[in-house]
């Protein structure tokens, strides 16, 4: 049978960006460096385009992440918002610079001739990992018990050399220092493990597009306003509005 | 006396490299140099040490992709054949090398160990698997697995494609060693939290990870590097010692870098003229390494000597004992200090012994020779058995880390291969998607759904982005990750279009042919299935409305609430889709009147402008019908209430090819009495569009049938009138007033005259303020209670006289059971609205028993016969409605007879008879849409799979 299969029917080496479909998916790089991707289908491209009666190419679109940490996000509370404007050509983006230990969500939106933000596709949630503490705790730290007899209780040296022998750093291991013969040949850094510097350019390229937007209090006090006219058909005009 | 514990730990991998078309392909040869630089070697040496009574133990990780590779009769074939060639080359070379002493004995140690290897191998017909599983049972090795296709699990985004990397490994893990692996080998290290759950799951008991992942733990790991923790769920985690790393992994620094050790950058398939090495080499002339290599490092230039065997074998030794040392040193330290024996975990990649650092297998060697005969402070331990020393464990959140550069997913995520990700995540989606839509797959449905799923793993091997990270064949990494997409996708579209072609299938199951087992299911969601149909054959309605009970704002949730239970009564299943006005998830439930809700919340921010908010709920509601059509639900009619879900509606009439019904309930240009603003302008267009997207329009009355027919340009045929309904079963009413206690609205001798419904201009309130003193003049025992609130109610308030303001009641808003109350407690009510579609108020004020003054306009003048179930007056007219409210309260039998009247004919307006027509229609469009689609059925299929 695989004689009527030639390997250029296995072997496809076409390639798409565009798979009709919607979404922005948020990455996890680095504890300071998150990516995200995203498409929006040529409907619902449409659809938006129509609404805000605006070529798709011509709609400014942004990307915004939300710090989600420690609260149910319901897109009006998050702990700060990054806006970050792109381009109908851009899908992706490299987020520098977001701290360590955090939660993260990520919209890719419209602006509103108003300024506001419009969420068209809403990313998962993820965790930036903490950075490693610089020191490790001194708080937590073992002793051993020493057992007196009770009529030693009253004697303060023991105590002293007690103390003195178990407090201790966590940090210093030993090992190396030990002995000496083969230190030429090992130095202290290794190649792997420690977080390290990132991709600068990248950053200088992108930092001037990004900007910090107040937290969403604007955004709520809008919808207030409207929904006291609504009446279940649509906005009712009062006196003195326009 | 033990003071603490050595775990060493191998992990074994490499990519699925099979290629059955090309003999000489170059990537086989990756197998092939493991083969014989590496897995060889290292049995040979754990089997000495056997032999020699030593006591050790060993964990070794196998990835599931070198098994399948190990036990494949084609490659085990290729490999034998690459083996005896070798062997040539090194009896060529000793001929070659006869006058070149240095040369020519190391020529000797070459094809002295290649025809031992062979042995070996044919000792154990080709499987290396069997002297793997034979060292597990003599107790000194532990297998454990790693993920099936050694997918970098951080960067892999569906629960359901980390549950089949797991489980997939598992399985096959079982089938070669029958025994479930206790521990796992996370590719790269590479952990996150939603790892957890699904390794406690499958059983798993631990997994390694890199230094700073237990130094970043939360909370802080009290025991220090030393001893492992628990993730939350219960699986332990052993941290990577950072020392070991150093001094066993690094090139440069570490103990493979010694200038007594031979040099891996000189091959003689590299430094040999071509014509010696023609026979070990590509067909077409590319050089490759043969791994006879005859210099030592020498130093750190260009200049290099010959390699000295009994050089590197001191240095191994010497390197051996520095190793041990410095761990001895390492437990006592540790060991005083936690009060616990301490373990240090060593992972090594299984390649770096032999194939990277030749010495390896022997360095290995001595060190647990040593550790058993010279010492007695260190042992060797798998991770398993330490977690057998010791109840209790700290429990730690560990966050996303991997052993890679920079200690994340840096390697795997960068411009070089993060285009990759789009692809394999849609993949993975649409994986579960097959999974959940063949629930009863025919032969060869389910031979491809299996194929699927070695695709998708196949694409995800963390190889890929690795090699084009790394800057090395980078061309084949590409190749691989598109063929294997590009075959899943193909897979993916012949399954949704149910046209398979078998023998591209057998073909590509004859290439990719690892996982013969392979359980599609693992891919399946959590979610339950929807029948595509219901089971008893109902026709299924899809309804919009953007309000639905208990949230009502307006009229139209309760008038979509009464026909949907009615449809749902007559036979039909029906689902609303519908607003939920807080922030939660989804919520689906199935009302006691059998009626499928579906409360959608809109996504914020949403812009903050009303006519922004609605197009967001429209958004909503697409998406949400695209899941349910996932699911499987497939829908007859959707049916429209209003401009509010106009976008919804268009585009799933067309998206799912469905006939489209649409109410009407109002018009923005008849409630403000033509269109003035912008808002109202975009209203009145989307209004327009769902009346011309509708297959079949539904008004209230005759009255709105000539509206939207007059605004929108409607064909006359295109609408049907449907009259309101009122269900509302009030007692019976008493034959005197004085029975209804009238408090706190009025004194019980007083005549109420009623007005319910929304304070807006378009209901006439001033009409009735205007009317008011008259009335009071002819009969000073009325009294006006106006029941309602809205945007005038501070304007009407203030337009009362103080002389009247004893007579006059705004009530503000009332509920549900109040208003009825007051509709029976009235003498009169009152409805002289300016528009009015439809008027179901003044229907249930009929049905209450209480006789009704009304406008002369819209519904109302539909609904009334002057004179004989109720009065009419001029729209507007003060005075024409202070005249037919005096005749009312001056004429007791006159509104005694219109309120029987209006009491019978009131039967005539209830909701199953609504429903019954309303299904009249859908059976019409049914039937037109029947006649007019022959083939529409398989357009939309098709239709369907193109939009995902």
């Amino acid at each position: 049978m695989q004689n009527f299969v030639s390997s250029e029917a296995l072997n496809d080496e076409t390639w798409t960006r565009t798979w009709q479909t919607n979404r922005i998916v948020l990455l996890v790089k680095e504890p300071t460096t998150l990516f995200c991707y995203w498409e929006v289908n040529d409907l619902l491209k449409d659809l938006i385009s129509r609404h805000f009666q605006t070529d798709w190419h011509k709609l400014r679109l942004s990307v915004q992440l939300y710090d989600v940490t420690w609260i149910i996000f319901d897109g009006t509370n998050a702990n700060s918002i990054r806006r970050i404007s792109v381009d109908s050509l851009t899908d992706n983006w490299y987020i520098h610079e977001v701290a360590p230990g955090r939660n993260y969500i990520a919209d890719f939106g419209v602006i509103t001739a108003s300024g506001q933000f419009f969420t068209i596709v809403r990313s998962n949630t993820v965790a930036s990992p903490p950075l490693a503490p610089d020191y490790l705790s001194e708080t937590a730290r073992f002793g051993k018990i020493e057992h007196y007899s009770l009529n030693e209780v009253s004697d303060s040296k023991p105590i002293k050399k007690a103390s003195k022998r178990h407090i201790t750093r966590r940090t210093a291991s030993p090992g190396l220092a030990q002995r000496k013969r083969l230190t030429g040949q090992f130095g202290e850094n290794g190649g792997n493990g420690q977080p390290g510097g990132k991709d600068s350019t990248d950053l200088l390229a992108k930092s001037d597009r990004t900007e910090l937007v107040e937290t969403g209090e604007g955004q709520k006090d809008n919808q207030e306003t409207w929904q006291k006219n609504f009446d279940g058909y649509s906005l009712i005009q009062r006196e003195g509005e326009p | 006396m033990i003071k603490g514990y050595l775990a060493l730990v191998l992990h074994a991998h490499l990519p699925f490299v099979r290629h059955p078309e090309d003999e000489h392909c170059l990537e086989e040869r990756w197998l092939f140099e493991g083969i014989t630089e590496t897995y060889i070697p290292l049995l040979q040496v754990f089997q000495g040490l056997v032999r020699d009574g030593v006591d050790f133990h060993i964990t070794f990780s196998i990835s599931p992709t070198l098994l399948a590779m190990l036990s494949d009769k084609l490659l085990q074939r290729r490999y034998l054949k690459h083996l005896n060639s070798l062997i040539r080359l090194a009896k060529k070379e000793q001929r070659r090398t006869a006058k070149m002493p240095e040369f020519n004995r190391l020529a000797r140690m070459y094809y002295e160990r290649l025809t031992a290897e062979k042995e070996f191998y044919h000792k154990y017909n080709s499987n290396l698997i069997t002297p793997f599983k034979e060292l597990q049972e003599q107790g000194v090795m532990e297998i454990i697995t790693s993920a099936a296709t050694h997918a970098f699990l951080p960067l892999v985004l569906t629960e359901q494609a980390l549950r089949a990397q797991i489980a997939t490994a598992i399985d096959q893990h079982v089938s070669f060693f029958d025994r479930k692996p206790r521990g796992i080998w996370l590719p790269e290290c590479g952990y996150s939290p939603k790892l957890e759950r699904i390794l406690h799951e499958f059983g798993l008991e631990y997994f390694c990870v890199d230094a700073h992942a237990l130094r970043s733990a939360r909370p802080q790991p009290l025991f220090g590097p030393l001893s492992p923790v628990l993730t939350p769920a219960g699986v332990a985690a052993f941290g990577r010692d950072e020392e070991c790393s150093r001094q066993v992994w690094s090139a440069q620094e570490g103990y493979p870098g010694d200038f007594d050790y031979r040099e891996y950058y000189r091959d003689i398939g590299f430094d040999l003229p071509l014509e010696e090495v023609t026979s070990c080499i590509h067909p077409d002339g590319i050089r490759v390494n043969t791994g006879i290599k005859y210099y030592r490092i020498t130093g750190k230039g260009d200049n290099k000597e010959p390699y000295e065997p009994n050089w590197a074998r001191d240095k191994a030794a010497l390197h051996a004992d520095n190793f041990m040392f410095n761990r001895q040193q390492q437990v006592e330290y540790w060991q005083q200090r936690i009060g616990r024996v301490p373990v240090v975990t060593a992972p090594y990649d299984a390649e770096l012994f032999g194939h990277w650092w030749f010495e390896g297998p022997l360095w290995l060697d001595i060190l647990l020779r040593k550790l058993h005969f010279d010492q007695d402070s260190l042992k060797t331990i798998t991770p398993s058995a330490y977690l057998h020393l010791y109840s209790d464990l700290q429990v730690c959140d560990l966050a996303m880390s991997s052993w890679g550069r920079n200690g994340y997913a840096d390697v795997w995520l960068r411009g070089e291969n993060d285009w990759i990700y789009p692809a394999l995540h849609l993949a993975e989606q649409r994986m579960t998607e097959l999974a959940d839509n063949f629930p009863k797959p025919s032969t060869v449905e389910r031979r491809a759904l299996k194929q699927a799923g070695r695709e998708l793993m196949l694409a995800q091997s963390s190889d890929w982005a690795f090699t084009m990270d790394s800057n090395t064949t980078v061309e084949y990494a590409v190749k691989r990750t598109k063929y294997h997409v590009n075959r899943f996708t193909r897979l993916y579209t012949m399954l949704k279009s149910g046209s398979l072609d078998e023998a591209w299938l057998a073909a590509l199951e004859s290439v990719d042919n690892l996982f013969p087992d392979l359980e599609y299911r693992y891919y399946c969601s959590p979610k339950r299935l929807r029948a595509a149909r219901p089971v008893n054959g109902k026709p299924r309605l899809l309804m919009l409305a953007w309000e639905y009970p208990p949230h009502t704002v307006g009229g139209l949730g309760r008038h979509v609430f009464a026909l949907s239970c009615q449809l749902a009564e007559q036979g039909w299943e029906v689902h609303v889709l519908t607003l939920e006005p807080s922030l939660r998830e989804v919520v689906e439930e199935l009302t006691p009147m059998g009626v499928h809700v579906h409360r959608i919340p809109v996504l914020k921010p949403d812009g903050g402008e009303f006519i922004h908010w609605v197009f967001q709920f429209n958004l909503m509601l697409i998406d949400y019908c695209r899941k349910l059509a996932k699911e499987g639900l497939r829908f007859d009619i959707v049916h429209a209430h209003d401009w509010l879900v106009c976008t919804a509606a268009r585009i799933i009439k067309h998206s799912y090819n469905i006939p489209l019904v649409a109410t009407i309930h109002a018009t923005e240009h008849g409630r403000n009495a033509g269109i003035h603003t912008d808002l109202q302008r975009q209203i009145h267009a989307l209004e327009g569009t769902l009346t011309y997207e509708a297959w079949r329009v539904i008004v209230c009355s005759g009255y709105m049938r000539d509206e939207v027919i007059r605004l929108f340009n409607l064909p006359t045929d295109k609408v049907d009138v449907i009259r309101n309904g009122v269900d509302l079963d009030f007692p019976e009413k008493c034959a005197g007033q004085a029975c209804l206690n009238q408090e706190p609205y009025a004194h019980n001798d007083e005549k109420v005259i009623l007005f319910v419904g929304r304070l807006v201009r378009e209901k006439g309130v001033y009409t009735l303020l205007d009317a008011i003193p008259r009335i009071l003049a002819a009969h000073p025992e009325a009294k006006v209670v106006i029941a309602g609130t809205g945007p005038e109610e501070n304007r009407l308030k203030k337009l009362i006289q103080p002389s009247i303001a004893q007579k006059v009641l705004f009530t503000g808003f009332v509920k549900d059971e109040e208003r009825n109350r007051l509709l029976q407690i009235a003498y009169t009510a009152v409805f002289p609205s300016l528009y009015e579609p439809f008027g179901i108020v003044a229907l249930e004020a009929m049905a209450a028993g209480t006789p009704v003054v009304v406008s002369d306009v819209g519904g109302l003048a539909e609904i009334v016969q002057h004179g004989i179930n109720g009065l009419k007056a001029y729209p507007g007219d003060a005075y024409s409605l202070a005249l037919q409210v005096i005749e009312l309260l001056a004429n007791p039998a006159l509104a005694r007879q219109v309120s029987a009247t209006a009491l019978t004919e009131v039967g005539n307006y209830n909701w199953s008879r609504i429903a019954q027509i309303t299904i009249g229609v859908y059976e019409r469009v049914l039937g037109e849409k029947e006649s007019v689609q022959g083939i529409g059925q398989i357009a939309s299929t098709l239709d369907c799979v193109d939009r995902e």
